[in-house]
C-alpha cells in the first residue's frame, strides 16, 4: 500500500449515528488519507480521515443535508449531524470512514497539513506526511487561512 | 482556568467555556467513531459557564445523552449527559472547535480495544477497553 499503488474494495455499507441517512459504495480505494487542516478540525472534532469512491458506485438514501464550502461541499445527516463527506461538485467522494463499520481498518497512509495537527493527535505510522506549504504548493487551488 | 473561545466550521455557532478536566478524551466507541466520522476527541468543560449561541440542534437517541452540531455546517458541538445520576448535566466539547485543540494532551483513550487502525494515537496516554469503560460507567452491554 502506498499512494502511487491504490488499493481498491468491493460493496461497503455506511449509515449515519441516528440511521436515517444510508449509503451503498461500490467499487473505491481502500485506505485512508487524513487531514488536520482547520475546516476538517472544526467539522469532525479533530482529524478528518477519508476513503475515496467514484461518483458512479455511490447511492445516498435520507435526509442529507449538504453545506457548500468555499473548496469542498461538505455532507451531514440534517437530523444527527452526523459528518458523511466531503466532495468537490462533480469529483470524487470523500468518505468519512466512521461512518463504515467495513472501512474501520483501512490503513492511514497519507496526512496533509500535519503542521496544523493537535500535539494531542498524532497518528503513529510510516505514512506520507505533508505540510501546508508543502500540500498548498502542489494544489495552489487551495487557500485554507485560518 | 480562562475561557476558551471556539467555532464550528462556517462560523454560525460560537462557544466559549472553561475547561474542567486537564486532559482531552479520545472515544473510539461505535457511536463516537460514527458520529464524528472517525474518532470522538473531547475535553470535559464547566456546564454552567459555557455559552454557546447560533443554529444549534441537539440529538438524543439515548435515554442518558444528548448530542449537539451545527445546523447549518453539521460541525459537531458537544456530547452532553442529560439523565439523573452522578454524571447528570457532564458537558464534553468537540476539540476540533477550539483554536490548537485546547492545548490539553490526550491523558485518555476509550474503547481503546477497538481503535481503527487509521487512528493509532502515537502519544502516551492511558487507556480502557471496552470492558472497562462498561464496568466503570456503565451497566455491563450498556454501552455509550
Amino acid at each position: 500500500m502506498s499512494i502511487e499503488t491504490p488499493v481498491y474494495a468491493d460493496a461497503i455499507h455506511g449509515r449515519c449515528l441516528c440511521g436515517h441517512v444510508a449509503i451503498h459504495v461500490g467499487r473505491h480505494r481502500a485506505e485512508l488519507g487524513a487531514c488536520h487542516c482547520t475546516r476538517c478540525r472544526r467539522w469532525s472534532g479533530v482529524a478528518l480521515n477519508v476513503f475515496t469512491a467514484e461518483p458512479d458506485h455511490v447511492r445516498v438514501e435520507g435526509p442529507v443535508a449538504i453545506y457548500p464550502g468555499e473548496i469542498a461541499e461538505r455532507a451531514f445527516c440534517s437530523r444527527c449531524g452526523t459528518s458523511l463527506w466531503l466532495r468537490n461538485p462533480g469529483e470524487v467522494y470523500e468518505f468519512m470512514v466512521g461512518v463504515f463499520d467495513g472501512a474501520k481498518d483501512y490503513p492511514l497512509i497519507s496526512e496533509i497539513y500535519i503542521d496544523r495537527a493537535f500535539a494531542s493527535c498524532r497518528f503513529a505510522g510510516d505514512h506520507v506526511r505533508r505540510t501546508e506549504a508543502e500540500y498548498e504548493a502542489k494544489n495552489p487551488f487551495i487557500a485554507e487561512g485560518a | 482556568m480562562a475561557a476558551m473561545s471556539g467555532a464550528c466550521m462556517c462560523g454560525a455557532v460560537q462557544v466559549s467555556v472553561v475547561a474542567k478536566g486537564d486532559h482531552m478524551t479520545a472515544c473510539n466507541c461505535e457511536n463516537c467513531r460514527r458520529w464524528s466520522g472517525g474518532v470522538g476527541f473531547t475535553f470535559e468543560v464547566e456546564a454552567k459557564s459555557a455559552e454557546m449561541t447560533g443554529p444549534i440542534k441537539t440529538i438524543s437517541l439515548l435515554p442518558w445523552a444528548e448530542r449537539g452540531f451545527c445546523g447549518d455546517c453539521g460541525s459537531g458541538l458537544f456530547w452532553r449527559v442529560i439523565s439523573d445520576g452522578e454524571m447528570s448535566g457532564m458537558l464534553k466539547m468537540s476539540a476540533g472547535l477550539f483554536p490548537d485543540g485546547t492545548g490539553l494532551p490526550l491523558g485518555m483513550e476509550f474503547y481503546a480495544d477497538e481503535r481503527p487502525d487509521g487512528f493509532d494515537l502515537s502519544q502516551p496516554h492511558k487507556t480502557m477497553t471496552r470492558a472497562e469503560v462498561e464496568a466503570h460507567f456503565f451497566d455491563a452491554g450498556k454501552g455509550d
